[in-house]
């Protein structure tokens, strides 16, 4: 057991090494100042109440840049070592392909993280500069955005396993950023239909996973009071279960590939 | 002519076409935000683009009104069924955005002007939370989760704030968006000028409408308004009025269209209560009346007036 941590802390460092290198994430901070500078350029002219239109447009920078981030880097992580050939040594070698799986979601969830933080800091300091500054219930938004992360990284990963990268990022990033539409259409059709249509619908609708709900911008952005602690946990929990599902499923397709 | 001098003059060039955009900006501004003024129609691609932001940004101030809350058209029997959330978007909507000062008060009267963006006036039909309550919830837990991380109501169903000049940057940025968005001026002067604590900026931004909208009678409408309630300039109300009336189109009217044409004629009415003179405004009301049928506030300036 110990070992098999060793293997994961060594190509969790690797990915984490390899990534900071190519230093794409410095672009997408770059861009944020951009997109958040345009948004502030509003408070110059003059114009009242520009605190929620602040926040608003911010926290969706900052939603749609860390979900790029995440996304294009869980989908390159494994395209890229099979079609460098850099994954034959490192499959030579007695580690298993779950634990190379783990090592690379660990990796791209902490970078992920680490760029939210990022983000979240420039973010922090842009409406503090306009006077739009956040309560605390920005912390709990910072916490729901990094858990997502969870199941949308596994989910890319295992998608970047059976589909290619382009189309990898398509998906993924249409199923996350179309979320609250895609299942708010399907709530609604339930109640639409009857008998066995809607059993199965309502099925789907339960396992599908719902990314929405870890999307705090809106309350974030009108300075509601913080949530009770209970939704943390049980959408920290709800997060675990889908990483749970969608590594596994990532796991099986891994196993099977002949590499 | 060798790699390194090469690789420089493109350097050159990119910072060169860069410096040329920079430049050139005064020239395109022109483009993002027409120095014509007028009615001209605003053709092509883009211009639809920025008819579409338009639109999204207004629908947008609905929810920003609501505290991010999102609603829908109430389906048949949720008056009852959803009672403690549905509500209508009318006048007394209206009166919680801007409740008029005693001072400012029309004897009589109940102001006309717009309702809450996003909504035309006699909503018969009223709204509901798009986010439906836990006894109607098919999910559960997911339910409460939802309910507990979007916007969403208080325990008592009301929703959680309503801070109208929050909307403002919507309203700025739809009109630089589509300067022929008629509506973002009209309903925007009416949050700009929080019951005449920020008339001249108001003003300002409805002259600006007028200017793009040179024959928008709505818009002259808003303007006699802001100068009689607010200003209590009635030439100028009177003048602006009485150009919104011969704007108004020989066509069925939409129902905003139809309300500000009764407004129009109302405020007009007021106008010459307001300015002492009486017959004019009995005078007026009549031909009014007989333009548009009964009236509970024209009859009553003909009755209160006439006596006099």
């Amino acid at each position: 057991m110990k070992e098999r941590l060793v293997h994961i802390q060594v190509l969790t460092w690797a990915t984490l090494v390899e990534t900071v290198r190519r230093k794409d994430l410095y672009v997408v901070w770059f861009l944020a100042v951009f997109g958040m500078g345009a948004g502030a350029m509003l408070a110059g002219s003059g114009v009242r109440g520009i605190e929620t239109f602040l926040r608003d447009i911010t926290l969706t920078v900052i939603n749609f840049l860390s979900t790029v981030i995440c996304i294009w880097l869980a989908a390159r992580q494994l395209p890229e070592e099979l079609s460098r050939r850099t994954l034959f040594p490192l499959l030579a070698r007695p580690v298993r392909r779950f634990d190379v799986l783990l090592g690379k979601f660990i990796a791209v969830w902490l970078l992920s993280t680490g760029a939210l933080l990022v983000l979240s800091g420039i973010a922090w300091l842009n409406l503090a500069m306009f006077k739009a500054a956040i309560g605390p219930i920005f912390w709990q938004y910072i916490a729901l955005r990094a858990l997502s992360f969870g199941p949308i990284a596994a989910m890319t990963i295992a998608l970047s396993l059976v589909l290619s990268p382009a189309a990898t990022v398509v998906l993924s990033g249409l199923l996350t950023f179309s979320a609250t539409v895609f299942a708010r259409s399907m709530a609604a059709t339930v109640d639409g239909l009857s008998g066995v249509g809607q059993w199965v619908l309502k099925a789907l609708y339960f396992l599908l996973p719902h990314l929405d709900l870890f999307d705090l911008s809106q309350r974030t952005a009108y300075n509601y009071p913080p949530m009770q602690l209970w939704v943390v946990g049980a959408l920290a929990l709800y997060a675990l279960l889908y990483v749970g599902i969608f590594l596994g499923l990532g796991e099986l397709r891994f196993r099977r590939m002949a590499v | 002519m060798n790699e390194r001098l090469r690789t420089r003059l493109q350097f050159a060039a990119l910072v060169g076409c860069l410096l040329l955009l920079g430049a050139s900006g005064s020239a395109l501004g022109q483009y993002v935000r027409p120095n014509a003024p007028g009615d001209r129609e605003l053709d092509g691609a883009g211009w639809e683009g920025r008819r579409l932001l338009a639109q999204l940004l207004w629908v947008k101030t609905h929810s920003v009104l609501h505290a991010g809350v999102e609603e829908r058209d109430a389906r048949p029997g949720e008056a009852k069924t959803r009672a403690g959330e549905f509500h209508q978007h009318g006048g007394a909507s209206q009166q919680e955005i801007e409740t008029p000062e005693p001072g400012h008060e029309e004897p009589g009267h109940e102001e006309p002007g717009h309702d809450e963006p996003g909504h035309g006036g006699h909503d018969e039909e009223g709204h509901v939370f798009v986010i439906p309550p836990a006894r109607e919830d098919f999910r559960g837990v997911l339910g409460d989760l939802e309910r507990a991380v979007k916007p969403y109501a208080g325990t008592d169903g009301k929703l959680y704030s309503k801070d109208s000049s929050q909307t403002l940057p919507f309203y700025r940025l739809m009109t630089w968006a589509d300067p022929h968005f008629i509506q973002g001026y009209t309903v925007g002067s009416t949050f700009i000028n929080k019951v005449g604590k920020e008339t001249h900026a108001a003003l300002q931004f409805l002259l600006e409408g007028e200017r793009f909208n040179p024959n928008s009678f709505e818009i002259q409408t808003e303007l006699g308004h802001l100068y009689l309630v607010y200003e209590h300039d009635y030439a100028a109300a009177e003048k602006h009025l009485q150009r919104a009336i011969s704007l108004l189109p020989h066509r069925k009217l939409t129902e905003l269209e139809d309300e500000a044409r009764t407004d129009a004629y109302r405020w007009l009415a007021l106008d010459y209560v307001q300015w002492d003179k009486p017959a004019e405004a009995v005078r007026f009301s009549r031909r009014a009346r007989a333009q548009f049928g009964p009236d509970a506030t024209l009859d009553h300036i003909i009755e209160r007036q006439g006596k006099k």
